[in-house]
């Protein structure tokens, strides 16, 4: 759509320099990272499907004015979703349910997992970019520093 | 933004400049993601991002009441039968059902503010 469109604004944005693609790419990895997270909490018993209950469907006005008061109420240096959740929600098929069932991780796993992890840490903490404890993937964080301010610029 | 995000490539070859486009793009995402669970204290930064399909990522930093920095990095992985999360490079632990439902909540928000936000231009 963008090839015939020449003004120097257009081209930066045209498929052949990658970045449409990238974009489209990046939007379906979260897509299905959501969907994922939906799966495996409907299977764990955490959520189930809307229609199922006739409590979801009282729910949704409610539910974000609660939401919007925990959040509200949550520590200033929440570190995590135990501490604070977002402050509005969207719509789903799921509904909540008090249960959820989890299994124990396999220990090799959990090594290989943990080793990576403290090495991505490690090299955050002194400051090298780019470096990433799972395959195939980025974590902005660990190159914040010189990229924000060009960002920035 | 789009335009400023490309602007800021500068790889030597088109696979250096995707590979960094492609971290412009979560970093600009984790800047939104930071966004949704209200203000941040003075001095402290947050961000929330999705890293990939299966992990999401809460970093957070502040001064404590000494005016120590401090900095806290929460992984969340999605597995097929749960959610673990490791901090700071600590082991993993099993995540309780109301951060699960916090964590759900906070990634559908997520995907949207990033498609209305960054990736309107697709």
């Amino acid at each position: 759509m963008y090839t015939h469109d020449n003004t120097p604004e257009r081209q930066e944005i045209r498929p052949e320099n990658g970045a449409e693609s990238i974009a489209r790419i990046r939007k379906a990895q979260v897509e299905a990272g959501v969907m994922k997270l939906g799966d495996v909490l409907f299977r764990t018993g955490v959520l189930i499907p809307k229609q199922a209950t006739a409590e979801a469907q009282l729910r949704p006005e409610t539910a974000q004015a609660d939401t919007q008061v925990v959040a509200e109420q949550a520590p200033t240096q929440a570190t995590n979703m135990s501490q604070a959740r977002p402050l509005q929600t969207v719509e789903s098929g799921y509904s909540q349910q008090a249960d959820v069932q989890t299994t124990q991780i396999d220990d090799e796993r959990q090594s290989r997992i943990n080793a990576a992890l403290q090495a991505a840490e490690a090299a955050h903490q002194g400051g090298v970019p780019d470096a990433e404890a799972k395959e195939g993937s980025v974590n902005p964080q660990l190159q914040q520093g010189a990229n924000d301010r060009r960002l920035a610029a | 933004m789009i335009k400023r995000l490309l602007r800021s490539v500068v790889g030597n070859n088109q696979e250096e400049r995707d590979a960094e486009l492609y971290r412009n793009f979560i970093r600009h995402e984790a800047r939104i993601g930071g966004t949704l669970f209200g203000p941040v204290p003075k001095g402290g930064r947050r961000e929330f991002f999705c890293l990939d399909e299966r992990t999401w990522v809460w970093h957070e930093e502040w001064i404590d009441a000494n005016g120590h920095y401090k900095t806290k990095t929460t992984r969340y992985d999605v597995r097929p039968n749960g959610i673990l999360k490791a901090q700071d490079g600590q082991l993993y632990q099993h995540v309780g059902v109301e951060e699960a439902r916090h964590l759900y909540d906070a990634a559908k928000l997520y995907n949207k503010k990033i498609n209305t936000e960054l990736y309107n231009f697709i």
